[in-house]
């Protein structure tokens, strides 16, 4: 087991370090911006997928949950992001019958509180604006932008490793009932 | 409007925008793909370059902005979105707002 794990915090100072004003005389960082965005996206999915690990493993060590944060797929965490976003509106159409009954009970509150609603909504922002920044050569990300997903990505990641909240712990139980058990 | 397609619909929706620090002066919307090939409605926004002194946006402005077209976007039935801002000073990049 290595001694340089992949740290949230530590990839938000790497993005900062992405987005200078200028490189050369005169000439946006284009490129960097696009690898600022990218590294502020893997970012928040560390956070995430580390969380989402511990709702189940409670009491694993380090080296247990490190393999098992490996199954925690992308696409896992967009499913429950949807559903959330999907109750909430801002998502065209609408999660499973049961996943509604489970999220949105009618009878009862919904369990999808500021902090959930944060995680989900700006997950899938971020997951969408990484898949430009990586491969939409005609995507632009212009320094104001670019700040601006990199401060989405600081307020999820403290978001993430800051809420107790039963609504986010519903949350990241489901994404963790996503994943697949992967032989690595 | 009559017989308004929901992209012209949101279209005009956008540029009535205004919040904290955030003026939209110039939309456009592209329905498109995202690389999975799932349906994403791109919209493209011509803002206000930030306020002296400040390298970026109000945060909860963009947010703010972010989730109002995304509830009419729905509301239009069309795919989620992804928004991009671009601020006046670098209108140029995009070729729909370079005239």
């Amino acid at each position: 087991m290595t001694d340089y794990p992949i740290e949230p915090g530590k990839l938000l100072e790497a993005a900062e370090q992405l987005a200078p004003a200028e490189t050369g005389r005169g000439r946006p960082a284009y490129t960097f911006h696009r690898r600022a965005v990218s590294t502020a996206y893997y970012a928040v999915f560390h956070a995430i997928t580390d969380r989402v690990v511990k709702a189940p493993f409670t009491e694993a060590d380090v080296a247990f949950l490190r393999k098992v944060r490996r199954w925690v797929q992308h696409g896992d965490i967009r499913t429950v992001a949807n559903w959330i976003g999907q109750l909430e509106g801002i998502r065209k159409g609408s999660p499973p019958p049961h996943i509604r009954a489970l999220l949105a009970p009618a009878e009862g509150e919904a369990h999808i509180d500021d902090d959930t609603l944060t995680i989900a909504d700006g997950f899938l922002e971020l997951n969408e604006k990484r898949e430009e920044a990586d491969y939409d050569h005609d995507a632009v990300f212009t320094r104001p932008e670019t700040l601006d997903y990199l401060a989405l990505a600081r307020d999820i990641v403290e978001t993430v490793e800051r809420t107790q909240t039963d609504a986010a712990k519903r949350f990241f139980g489901l994404v963790a009932m996503q994943a697949d058990v992967r032989n690595r | 409007m009559a017989n308004e397609t929901p992209t012209a619909q949101l279209q005009r929706y956008a540029i009535e925008i205004t919040l904290d620090d955030l003026e939209v002066h110039k939309a456009s919307i592209l329905l498109d793909e995202r690389q999975d090939g799932e349906p994403v409605t791109r919209i493209t926004l011509l803002v206000n370059d930030p306020g002296p002194g400040k390298d970026t946006w109000n945060f909860d402005a963009v947010r703010d902005l972010k989730r109002q077209l995304a509830r009419k976007a729905t509301e239009l039935d069309l795919p989620s979105t992804s928004v991009t801002l671009v601020p006046d000073s670098q209108a140029k990049l995009v070729e729909s707002f370079a005239q």
